[in-house]
């Protein structure tokens, strides 16, 4: 498989746009830092957390898990026709971690103390897992799309050097990761041992790649972590998060719904790209992963509302099922997702008609994105059962669509100007 | 051994020396607030704050036995047993001493305000207004009952033992129960403030409702409460079952490890199969 | 309580209320006003105690009350009536008490009685009482009959008046449901009658600012002793002042009609000392009363002698011609009055707001632009300083030079304060007052070395000023201890007292050596022992334990007048051979064997009434010293406006007096006729009281930003039924009106006010907070705009607590 840029002009009306949003966005974080959070937002003591962690930091993250499904897809589980979807997803990754990362410089106080967990390591935190985690899986996706770099700038030399680093990297990254994550040497050095015998055995056992496979694992492993750490996060509110969606389970919802949006993403990206970049079309690969997809909604609906009916089988006799899962309007919010988000986009998926038809499946692809999207902001504050509401500020909107903007505007210029994108000829 | 202290709001006359000792212990600015914010009575603030460490509440309600009633509870950090807000800090600026107390550590905080989301009783409060805001809640004044040694001479008297005992006692406790005269906050041992509160219940279970707010919510939390009518009429959450937030993230983190081993073990499993089928297969060409 | 006791102070003290069984607070919230109070009574609660709170509404002190009952504002003899009914008709009194201790078997005069409402004629706006007296035997000796049967006895006329306060019509005039009055009345008598138990009431302006006020604190007096609860643990009625020092300052003759030590104020009658002293030296020919002010003349002539020092001698009266002769009266109302006619032209006020605090304070702001100067000395510019820049008022139209002085706060400066308990307690300075700010005493040092120094070039009569003795330090800011030290008082030549001797210019230790040949000065009779050869008593700082102080008397901690009495009247706490009534908690015992008093200082040395084989001991003296006659008064004949207690309306009332014709009291002065409000124009009766964060007028507490925070603003609780009658909603702006003003204010809407039921008729009543003014951080309307401008018929005290009202919306207000 090899890669090519897109060989088009940078300066486009859609790309002037976008940049034009972002100086939007630019303006709006510029008016956050000078006058302080209390004046731009409408977050409050009640409604700590609002639009830009609920979307920038947790529906991105959701969003750009395109990057680990597809190459657990690829690598893991042979899925290798796949291979030429591995370099988008890494880089719409990369974007979606970037600008999570970057978003949470806006949101957080004290911007400049970002860095603070680097080097300030409590034991208990999931917040402080998510943090090295994303922290980790930046450098892993940066790491995958090196080849790019290689490529584009013919650098033989540092893709040897990656090649034979890469791999040590991923297993000190794994073990270090495993102490400050335990405080337990011992489990550092069991890691450092298990990741050393799976690279020794493995490096025997396969063919050449073009990614080492314990950077993908180390991306994998990683994902599987924060993916469904991020979920967990809210396992602190069990007072406050409608159970609709809060349960003992939420880690898992979050990994199972990150698989399915990161793919569904790749679907609406191999969508679009063809019009917009010209890349090939894809349409029977596309129909075979949305298969997989339709696959997944269903094990997740079904998870879903059995976690629902679990969770209101254990509050039955605590006379609170009605303050832990809130008025109608929650119950109608979790019937809207499960229907809308979940079960139509199965149903459609799983018709191969609707599957190989394109508009009918990126309808799906849609709907399972926005799902996706509801369940993150649900989760976050449309869920809580807390007094007052919030609704973002236009301060909140414009950092958030001006983020938005210069991810895509980002992610075009890397694909105008990186080999991102299978050439024709191998299609 | 860890403190804390015990409200009997049946002690409480609603002075509101505690909230007044509470700012002027911490400096706390004052807030311009507006005609009584909220209904039931003279409450004011209306609600915590970053400028307001405790409040005192006033409710009208009916009490236990039918009566009409004046309920002033009182809100500030409860100081949990095991803290939402500690657990989930990423920074550890927040921690619980040995001593039950609550603290933060401003020069680590990075200001996500993780710590407001877990908190069940919604307590700590953002400095929203400013453009390098912190998280400020109640210290337990911590630094108080580290210090409070008494000195040599008070207006040119020597101090005796039992008056140095004395002032070391009134120095060291929070400044809220300092300044509370009624004795509707104890402060103590938790443990000898949950026979007290029990024994409160015992000999008198007309004037009290049977429920030690504290000893079990949420896995339990320093700050106890004794009252006369439902907790659930002073607004106390009532929902917050016995075990405690941080125990489900705990279960959560615990299996860092053990999902790395898993899942690295399931990916080289599979990866390990799938590249000897495509060998086989090469090789059966 | 002086009419009945002998002394006008709280009888027992504050940590002495643990000691109780029964508390009940009436015409006080103390919970919020004397919130320290609540120490002890939380802590007589904890030892099974009940508390009673008695008010109008629901209030802080009734949330942690046992028993709550209403009652509508001025209705308190009514209320008190009912329960003295209760324990006469069922002789649940402490019979051997009554007998011992009081007036109950004194025999009055056959021709008194109570027609129409009245007890006798009056005359001029005053009582002849020519029937107020007792019957003496030919010895001059007062009849008496111990059994208590004669119709004329005190007793008996006791049980006849208050018959006619059974409960139900008790209900009718307080709107008090009949329920909750018994339950009170059983309680308050079932707890407190027995010898063993004691039951204490606790009361403040809730009580005394009425145009009955004295009358409703006699009310208590009788409940308390027939009780037998007056002397005893636990017991008395005890007058919450409202202010740290009230008691230090009314000792040292804040008040017009007295001089240090609750002397006389001499009358223009009084034109020499002999005949001041013949006017007012009470006398008795009852062998076996002490009646101690019968040192009258010592406490004059030391005073005089700490007044004007060797210019006092026996060739001139002591100075006594240099004393002031008053011819008026100089309440506070009469004083803004004078300054409203235009005779007052210039005023010194110290720590004392009456553009807020003073009744129908509109007036009394236009009385100040009245005044040539007025100098206002405070830590704050208070709305009485700045009158001249009130809203509504243009700066170039008002006169009076105003001088603003800046006041050291108390924290700033050294010196004493009396509280409630009539502990004087020493403070030191905590820090130096900040910029220009002066001690009142520097100022007052200040004026006075100036007058003496004017004088010196002559005046009109300058002896006075000029003779001054005048000697406290060199220093710039005088020195509090020797000021201390005058009040206790010197030897002023070397004199044998008592068998001691003593040279000239020691302290003198106790006013027992007090002489009346100018041998001794005291600045104040009361406060001698304070300041002695052994120091400075009000310093003291050691607490008892309660092994050997089971009481809680802590007679080592500051010092208490008199001489170190913590509960006074105590020699009625023992029976008349001596033994307590209470063993389980005694103030004194008679020791037999030792021949004295053990426990707290003894109401005077004698020995009890009864020798142990019940024969009279020839040197006993009666318990109630500072009464002529020896015995607490169930029946006062020195008050004004009657000896017993009878219900009146207030000046202003909804509803007719349902006891008699006779609508209110016979004998106030009403300043303005034209001013009083009617039922049919203004329905709703209205009050006046504090809240814990603000304090009086709240110059103190209105300008510290953490207090003004918890109460921003003025406002006005009302019930909801009225409210919902007016439409007003919660934090909605009313308009509250009377005949002297109209103002506007937040509403707060509550069920702790409930409308009253009076004979069918129902009256809704509503409460104001009067701390607010025009000036500081927390502003709003002073309630004291509308209060009407009449007082007490014996203290002059302004009926600030029930008046007529009317209430209506002007505006939504923003209340989440």
């Amino acid at each position: 498989m090899t890669f090519q840029r897109i060989d088009r002009k940078i300066v486009t009306g859609p790309t002037v746009l976008l940049a034009l949003l972002m100086l939007v966005g630019l303006g709006a974080v510029v008016m956050r830092m000078m006058n302080g959070l209390g004046a731009t937002t409408n977050m409050s003591d009640v409604w700590p957390w609002g639009l830009w962690k609920s979307f920038n930091v947790m529906t991105l993250i959701a969003l750009g898990a395109g990057g680990f499904s597809s190459a657990a897809l690829i690598y893991i589980f042979g899925g290798e026709k796949y291979h030429g979807f591995a370099r988008s997803a890494v880089l719409w990754g990369l974007m979606a971690y970037a600008f999570a990362g970057g978003s949470l410089m806006v949101d957080i106080g004290i911007p400049w103390r970002i860095v603070n967990p680097i080097w300030m390591w409590p034991e208990h935190s999931l917040l402080f897992e998510v943090a090295w985690c994303v922290m980790f899986y930046l450098t892993v996706l940066a790491l995958e799309l090196a080849p790019a770099l290689f490529e584009r700038f013919n650098l033989k030399g540092l893709e040897s050097a990656w090649k034979a680093l890469v791999p040590i990297y991923c297993i000190i990254g794994l073990s270090f990761f495993a102490y400050i994550m335990t405080h337990s040497l011992i489990w550092a050095v069991v890691i450092l041992a298990f990741y050393g015998i799976v690279a020794a055995v493995l490096s025997r056992a396969g063919r050449k790649q073009s990614t080492p496979i314990l950077l993908v694992m180390f991306g994998i492993v990683l994902s599987s972590l924060h993916q469904s750490t991020l979920g967990s996060l809210f396992l602190l509110v069990p007072d406050k998060l409608s159970h609709f969606w809060w349960s003992p389970r939420l880690p898992f919802n979050f990994l199972m719904s990150a698989v399915i949006i990161g793919l569904s993403v790749i679907v609406l990206e191999r969508t679009i790209a063809p019009k917009v970049f010209g890349v090939p079309r894809q349409d029977e690969l596309l129909a075979k992963l949305s298969r997989f997809i339709g696959s997944f909604l269903w094990l997740y609906l079904i998870f879903r509302i059995l976690d629902v009916v679990v969770e209101g089988f254990s509050l039955a006799g605590t006379g609170h099922l009605t303050v832990a899962f809130g008025g109608p309007e929650k119950a109608t919010m979790f019937v809207s997702e499960m229907f809308l988000g979940i079960a139509v986009p199965a149903v459609l998926l799983s018709i191969r008609a609707c599957r190989n038809h394109v508009g009918a499946r990126t309808f799906a692809v849609m709907l399972v994105i926005a799902g996706g999207i509801f369940n993150r902001l649900a989760v976050c504050f449309i869920g809580m059962n807390l007094p007052g509401e919030y609704v973002p500020s236009m301060i909140e909107i414009l950092v958030t669509v001006g983020t938005v903007a210069t991810m895509l505007l980002l992610f075009t210029l890397g694909a105008k100007l990186l080999p991102i994108y299978e050439s024709r000829r191998d299609v | 051994m860890s403190r804390g202290v015990l409200v009997d709001t049946t002690l409480c006359t609603g002075c509101r020396g505690c909230q007044v000792a509470c700012k002027q212990q911490n400096k706390l600015p004052p807030e311009e607030t507006t005609f009584f914010a909220k209904a039931g009575g003279y409450q004011n603030p209306a609600d915590l704050s970053a400028r307001t460490y405790s409040l005192v509440t006033f409710n009208e309600v009916e009490n236990k036995n039918g009566h009409f009633d004046w309920v002033f509870a009182r809100r500030q950090c409860m100081h949990c047993e095991e803290p939402s807000c500690v657990s989930a800090c990423l920074v550890g600026a927040l921690s619980k001493t040995e001593s039950g107390a609550v603290v933060y550590d401003e020069t680590k905080c990075i200001g996500c305000r993780y710590c407001l989301l877990s908190c069940p009783f919604g307590v700590p409060s953002f400095e929203w207004e400013k453009t390098v805001p912190f998280v400020r809640k109640c210290t337990f004044c911590f630094t108080r009952q580290a210090g409070g040694d008494a000195p040599a001479t008070v207006n040119g008297k020597a101090l005796d033992s039992e008056q140095r005992a004395r002032h070391k006692e009134t120095q060291t406790k929070p400044a809220c129960t300092k300044a509370c005269h009624t004795g509707a906050l104890m402060f103590g041992e938790r443990e000898e403030l949950l026979v007290e509160a029990r024994n409160r219940i015992r000999k008198n279970p007309k004037r009290y409702v049977n429920h030690i707010y504290g000893e079990k919510e949420a896995g339990g939390t320093s700050w106890l409460y004794l009252a006369g009518v439902s907790f659930k009429k002073l607004g106390f959450p009532m929902h917050l079952g016995e075990r405690s937030f941080p125990s489900y993230a705990k279960a959560a983190k615990d299996g860092v490890p053990h999902v790395m081993l898993g899942v690295g073990a399931m990916l080289g499993g599979f990866y390990w199969y799938n590249q000897r089928c495509a060998e086989v297969a090469k090789k059966g060409e | 309580m002086a009419a009945s006791f002998g002394r006008g102070a709280m009888t027992n003290h504050w940590n002495d209320i643990a000691n109780s069984d029964c508390i009940m607070v009436i015409g006080s919230n103390a919970a919020e006003n004397h919130p320290i109070s609540f120490k002890y009574v939380t802590r007589a609660q904890q030892n099974g105690a009940k508390l009673i709170s008695v008010d109008p509404r629901y209030t802080r002190t009734s949330s942690v009350s046992d028993i709550y009952a209403p009652l509508r504002s001025g209705t308190d003899i009514a209320f008190i009536g009912a329960m003295i009914n209760y324990a006469l008709a069922n002789d649940l009194i402490q019979r051997e008490y009554v007998i011992t201790h009081t007036n109950a078997s004194f025999l009055v005069d056959s021709k008194f009685k109570l027609e129409d409402g009245l007890f006798g004629e009056v005359k001029d706006g005053a009582y002849t009482k020519d029937t107020w007296k007792f019957q003496k035997g030919a010895n001059g000796v007062i009849r008496k009959d111990t059994t208590l049967k004669n119709p004329n006895c005190v007793y008996q006329l006791l049980k006849k008046h208050f018959a006619r306060y059974d409960f139900e019509s008790a209900s009718e005039i307080t709107g008090t449901p009949v329920g909750d009055l018994k339950k009170v009345a059983k309680t308050f008598v079932g707890m407190s009658h027995r010898p063993e138990k004691s039951g204490t009431i606790m009361y403040a302006m809730g009580t005394t600012q009425h145009t009955h006020g004295t009358q409703n604190i006699r009310s208590y007096v009788i409940l308390q002793l027939l009780m037998g609860n007056i002397g005893v643990a636990g017991g008395g009625i005890n007058a919450l002042r409202g202010e740290s020092n009230v008691q230090g300052s009314t000792d040292h003759c804040i008040l017009f009609h007295i001089i240090p030590g609750y002397l006389k104020c001499p009358t223009a009658g009084n034109t020499s000392l002999q005949a001041y002293l013949d006017k007012w030296t009470p006398k008795t020919k009852d062998a076996k009363s002490a009646n101690w002010w019968g040192n009258y003349p010592k406490y004059i002539t030391s005073l005089l002698k700490a007044f004007w020092g060797e210019n006092a001698g026996k060739s001139n009266d002591f100075a006594y011609d240099y004393l002031p002769k008053r011819d008026a009266n100089y309440s506070h109302m009469a004083l803004f009055d004078a300054m409203g006619r235009g005779v007052i032209k210039g005023m010194i006020t110290l720590g004392q707001n009456p553009a807020v605090g003073g009744p129908s304070a509109g007036q009394e702001r236009d009385a100040l632009g009245n005044l040539d100067w007025l100098v206002a000395v405070d830590l704050w510019e208070t709305e009485t300083a700045a009158f001249w820049k009130r809203p509504g008022t243009n700066p170039a139209d008002i006169n009076t030079e105003v001088f603003l002085l800046p006041a050291a706060g108390s924290m700033e400066k050294e010196g004493s304060v009396t509280n409630s308990g009539r502990w004087g307690q020493w403070r030191y300075r905590a820090k130096p007052a900040p910029g220009d700010a002066k001690s009142d005493l520097w100022m007052l040092d200040r004026i006075a070395r100036e007058l003496k120094k004017l004088y010196a070039q002559g005046g009109v009569f300058p002896d006075p000023i000029v003779n001054l003795a005048w000697n406290y330090g060199d220093g710039d800011e005088p020195d509090p201890h020797l000021v201390a030290k005058e009040i206790n008082g010197y030897f002023t030549k070397d004199c044998t007292v008592k068998g001691k001797s003593f040279k000239k210019g020691q302290l003198i230790p106790s006013f027992a050596y007090l002489l009346d040949d100018g041998g001794t000065s005291s600045g104040n009779w009361l406060y001698c022992a304070s300041y002695t050869e052994k120091g400075n008593m009000m310093a003291r700082r050691t607490r008892s334990n309660l092994k050997d102080d089971p009481i809680g008397l802590n007679q080592d901690w500051a010092w208490c007048w008199p001489v170190n009495r913590r509960i006074i009247y105590n020699r009625a706490s023992c029976d008349a051979k001596g033994v307590p009534w209470a063993p389980n908690k005694p103030v004194i015992a008679y020791d037999r064997v030792a021949g004295k008093w053990r426990g707290d200082v003894p109401d005077g040395g004698w020995p009890p009434l009864l020798k142990p084989d019940g024969t009279q001991d020839p040197k006993a003296k009666y318990s109630f010293i500072m009464r002529a006659e020896g015995h607490a008064c169930l029946f006062a004949p020195s008050l004004k406006d009657g000896p017993l207690p009878e219900h009146y309306e207030p000046l202003e009332s909804p509803v007719a007096n349902f006891m008699s014709e006779q609508q209110n009291n016979p004998v106030i002065k009403i300043w303005r006729p034209e001013e009083i409000g009617d039922s049919k124009e203004y329905p709703v009766v209205a009050t006046t009281y504090r809240v814990t964060e603000h304090w009086q007028a709240g110059a103190m507490t209105r300008n510290l930003p953490w207090l003004a925070e918890l109460v921003p603003d003025a406002f006005v609780e009302m019930s909801c039924e009225f409210a919902a009658e007016k439409g007003i909603e919660n934090g909605d702006r009313v308009a509250v009106k009377t005949p002297r003003a109209t103002i506007e204010l937040y509403a707060v809407v509550t069920p702790r006010f409930k409308p009253f039921e009076l004979k069918g008729k129902t009256v809704h009543q509503v409460g104001l907070i009067w701390h607010f003014g025009y000036q500081g951080i927390a502003k709003g309307e002073s309630a004291n705009m509308l209060t009407p401008m009449v007082g007490d018929a014996n203290t002059m005290i302004p009926e600030f607590k029930a008046f007529l009202c009317d209430v209506r919306k002007i505006g939504k207000g923003g209340v989440a």
